[in-house]
């Protein structure tokens, strides 16, 4: 992604970004709130349209597309404040993130349910009954229904007790080293984003202000500052 | 009132009630996805009205007027949102209700003209106007074809809606449809599915409404959409179970109102059932079967 500029009107939320994800890895950006990490996040999949530069999913441009293209090319975002289908049962919402995949997969289903057993046990629940815990995973897998290339999670541990926080990025480690699924991590909680990523970007008022490996920001100055809490 | 004639009327609002459910249903799909309260919706009604007219009167049989009414208040439905919903995608909700009032008007005027202003007769069919006696009460065809109907359609969608991924899309979409989007699901299929199910659903009640009604004006769906429109809100705006029960209580309202009425006060009747409607929003305003924050 080269170039990125999102607005909100007159208001530029992200201005010439340049990020870079490879296959296989764990890249994370971080920020505080405001930053345009979820503006990031939303231009990429095509739901903020205000925005100009390029999106290039292994060297194709992406950028133009609506969002129930992206997904089709491969890219999948859990969204910020998980936004499951309430209403409908676990089971359903499992069925419509395959919908970009075309044809029913069942041996997904299977291996996400192995990889979620707590979605197994409540397949036939309304989704609006499962705990914070499991709606987060219930929205992760549900992304992953799609069999994306490149997942984007947008703070996908925002609200969760600490316990559970753990186990959320767990499964995002697992992820990529059992399934080979690239991600793209949006965390408010940097200490445990870095301990998992590769790479990441550290992001403010809508620019990169630092990049590189999870070791070299947890070196940072400015990230031990201001997210670290050690100076 | 006796125990007869609340039983009698009771069997009346089932079946009017149903046809009230019908039409409501089709209003609530669409508001449910789109935020749209389409009031042209009475205009497909009448348009399946006159399809019925034209065919009957040219001596079509029956098993061929069923099928073409319905083709053509889904093709008259899918035509709307092409031609006067489509660009207005993301509009506000205050844009869309005044454009589907406008499409209302544009619709009735063209039949006024192109047609005529004075009803068209609707041939009763033999069966159309049979009875059945069961004990001391009188149980028209029409009204168990209609009941029958009504809740085999009732069933059928349930199963669409649950059973199948359009169905589950669409369920999704009422609820959060830039989410839907996200999992690969186009918008526009979504949006002309729910407009075609919604003609789908009028021109099966233009079928069982205009079977009894015995004619057609350009003017003829007005009052039911209005009907169906107080059951949709009555049942819990963009709520579908809500439509239907509203739409049933409405159809008893209606029914047993119009029984106890005096001569006096029967021409206050639309006054009365609106005042049990009020009464009723007062003490639960978020509909019958609403949840507390149903317009969240």
């Amino acid at each position: 992604m080269r170039g990125l500029t999102a607005r909100y009107g007159p208001v530029v939320a992200v201005r010439e970004v340049d990020l870079r994800v490879a296959e296989g890895e764990i890249v994370a950006l971080l920020g505080a709130n405001g930053a345009g990490k979820t503006t990031t996040l939303t231009s990429i999949v095509g739901l903020h349209r205000a925005r100009s530069g390029t999106i290039e999913l292994e060297g194709r441009e992406i950028g133009h597309l609506p969002p129930e293209r992206v997904v089709r090319r491969g890219v999948s975002l859990a969204p910020e404040g998980r936004r499951i289908f309430a209403s409908l049962t676990v089971a359903e919402n499992l069925r419509i993130g395959a919908a970009a995949a075309g044809a029913r997969d069942d041996s997904r289903r299977e291996r996400l349910l192995e990889l979620f057993p707590v979605l197994r046990e409540r397949l036939r629940l309304p989704a609006a009954l499962l705990s914070g815990g499991e709606q987060q995973q219930l929205a992760i897998a549900r992304a992953l229904m799609s069999g994306p290339k490149l997942l984007l999670l947008d703070e996908p541990t925002l609200g969760l007790a600490p316990k559970l926080v753990g186990l959320v990025f767990e499964l995002i480690a697992r992820l990529r080293d059992e399934e080979g699924v690239t991600i793209l991590l949006v965390e408010q909680n940097v200490h445990q984003a870095l301990a998992c990523c590769d790479r990441g970007y550290l992001m403010r008022v809508g620019a990169v202000e630092a990049e590189g490996t999870a070791e070299e920001l947890r070196r940072d100055r400015r990230v031990r500052e201001s997210y670290l809490g050690v100076a | 009132m006796t125990l007869h004639e609340f039983v009698q009327q009771c069997i009346n609002g089932l079946s009017l009630g149903s046809t009230y459910a019908l039409l409501a249903l089709g209003l609530a799909v669409l508001f449910s996805i789109m935020g749209l309260i389409n009031f042209a919706h009475g205009e497909l009604l009448t348009i399946g009205g006159y399809v019925m007219w034209t065919l009957l009167h040219h001596n079509v049989a029956w098993w061929l007027v069923v099928p073409a009414t319905l083709l053509a208040t889904t093709l008259a439905a899918v035509a709307m949102e092409r031609i006067a919903f489509r660009p207005l995608r993301g509009a506000s909700i205050e844009t869309l209700l005044v454009t589907s009032f406008a499409l209302s008007f544009f619709i009735q005027t063209v039949l006024q003209i192109g047609v005529s202003a004075e009803p068209e007769p609707i041939a009763h069919t033999g069966w159309s106007a049979r009875g059945y006696s069961v004990g001391p009460y009188t149980i028209g065809l029409i009204q168990i074809i209609t009941t029958a109907v009504t809740f085999a359609v009732l069933v059928a969608l349930t199963l669409f809606l649950k059973r199948t991924l359009l169905g589950v899309s669409i369920r999704a979409a009422a609820e959060d449809f830039a989410v839907v989007r996200l999992m690969g699901v186009s918008a526009g299929r979504v949006v002309v599915s729910a407009f075609a199910l919604s003609g789908l659903l009028a021109g099966i009640a233009s079928l069982l409404f205009f079977s009894s009604a015995g004619s057609v004006s350009p003017t003829s769906g007005t009052p039911p959409v209005v009907a169906a429109f107080i059951a949709v809100v009555l049942g819990g705006l963009g709520n579908l179970t809500g439509a239907v029960v509203g739409g049933y209580v409405l159809g008893f309202a209606d029914q047993l109102l119009a029984a106890v009425h005096s001569n006096t006060i029967l021409q206050f009747h639309d006054a009365v059932v609106l005042a049990v409607l009020i009464g009723i929003l007062l003490l639960r305003p978020q509909g019958l079967v609403g949840r507390r924050e149903g317009l969240a």
